[in-house]
């Protein structure tokens, strides 16, 4: 993937340095959102890569005051949606997007998971849509609120509150839990 | 007999639900095992996902990454060090052991280096750093602690006017007790550093001074390992906190 400018030694200033370690410090985050939104790792990478990029070409668009986080993951999320997700072919992810009110099968119930690994739960989480992965992580494991979640995914509450019941329910069952 | 739906657990695991609802679903849960068992496999499938999430943690940082991070400084990168004996080139790993994506960012925010030079004032400055020389002494002011005791990791916080700063890491030690590494701007400059709370009161293990802010530059250690990084690589090897667990020692502030 081409890199883009400015990379970070090419900035100067007490404001842009304190930017850089919030940004550092935010990406394993930034990273596992990446993830919910691809629901692959090396896309997620990618994903993680371009987002980087673009937050160093605005970082002056960064507001004093403005959560870093939920900046990164806003512009992670446009990236994704204007830029990288209508390119690709996303296959199960967006056909289950797509029919998100349904109830779909479990991906994996061929699996008898007795022993679950990470790529099985991996395997389970691929079973999720984009939608419900993103709101999965962030309200339960990120510790959003429903409303913060609403915001950032310019969805209504009830909406955060109904695909987040989905995605645990579903990922129980794929999981046989 | 009142059977709460799918959503309403789920809420009802977020904390989401009103006084009312949640009274509701709490009676459900007393009087109906089959709710508790719904319950459960649901707050299961959560830890799981929350086990997922954290996994990514580890896995390796793409040279690409590293280099954007790096820019186009002239020191030999940490990729480039570990790709000299690899053969893929477009993954960065680390043969010595292996790091998580948060100790190697903390790395890299660590050589943001400031000004004229670094001055690591590593309270037991052994080349091999013993946790036992941890100090008693107490440098800690007030605001350091206030930050320490509630700061979210990755969040920048101001104490005050004259105190920003925010946290990197946090993780158990292997010793027992909380640490945190953070970096904090006050008038003085900006110092990264690494505190544990040990028998009540948080400590400094190390802290190392970057500088008064006016310039920089941004650059890779190669081989070597700063003395912080060193700390952090004995006392953590349990990984950082999840979000979940750190919202927790903060609510406990930082006891066991």
């Amino acid at each position: 993937m081409k890199l883009a400018k400015p990379t970070l030694n090419n900035v100067t200033g007490p404001e842009y340095a304190v930017f850089t370690q919030a940004l550092l410090a935010a990406m394993p985050r930034l990273r596992r959102f990446c993830y919910t939104l691809t629901g692959s790792y090396v896309d997620a990478d990618d994903l993680l890569q371009m987002t980087l990029e673009r937050a160093l070409e605005k970082w002056q668009s960064f507001e004093a005051g403005t959560e870093i986080q939920r900046w990164l993951y806003r512009v992670c999320r446009n990236i994704w949606i204007d830029e990288v997700r209508s390119s690709k072919r996303r296959g199960t992810s967006e056909s289950l997007d797509d029919v998100d009110e349904l109830e779909y099968a479990a991906a994996g119930e061929s699996q008898l998971i007795n022993s679950l690994t990470m790529d099985e739960v991996a395997a389970a989480m691929e079973s999720l849509s984009e939608s419900q992965r993103s709101i999965l992580y962030l309200v339960g494991v990120d510790g959003c609120s429903y409303k913060d979640a609403a915001e950032l995914l310019d969805l209504p509450i009830g909406t955060v509150m109904s695909r987040l019941a989905r995605a645990r329910k579903n990922l129980a069952d794929v999981l046989e839990l | 007999m009142y059977t709460p739906s799918d959503e309403e657990l789920s809420a009802y695991l977020d904390s989401e639900l009103d006084a009312v609802a949640t009274a509701r679903v709490e009676d459900a849960l007393a009087n109906n095992a089959l709710v508790a068992t719904r319950l459960e496999s649901l707050r299961v499938a959560n830890e799981r996902a929350t086990a997922l999430f954290s996994a990514i943690d580890e896995r390796p940082i793409p040279a690409a990454i590293d280099a954007l991070l790096k820019g186009s400084g002239t020191h030999t990168s940490e990729a480039e060090v570990v790709s000299q004996g690899r053969e893929e080139s477009n993954v960065l790993s680390f043969p010595h052991r292996q790091r998580s994506f948060v100790q190697v960012l903390t790395r890299i925010a660590a050589t943001v280096v400031i000004g004229a030079g670094v001055a690591f004032l590593a309270l037991d400055n052994g080349e091999n750093p013993a946790h036992t020389a941890l100090s008693s002494a107490n440098d800690i002011d007030a605001e350091m602690v206030q930050f320490l005791d509630s700061a979210i990791t990755g969040e920048r916080v101001s104490v005050s006017d004259s105190f920003t700063g925010f946290v990197s890491l946090s993780f158990e030690s292997n010793e027992g007790g909380y640490c945190r590494e953070a970096f904090s701007v006050t008038v003085e400059g900006s110092s990264r550093g690494l505190y544990c709370k040990d028998a009540g009161d948080w400590s400094t293990v190390a802290t190392e001074n970057l500088g008064d802010g006016t310039a920089q530059q941004f650059s890779l250690a190669s081989a070597d390992e700063s003395g912080i990084d060193a700390y952090i690589d004995r006392l953590n090897s349990k990984g950082q906190l999840a979000p979940e667990q750190e919202r927790e020692a903060i609510a406990r502030r930082w006891a066991n």
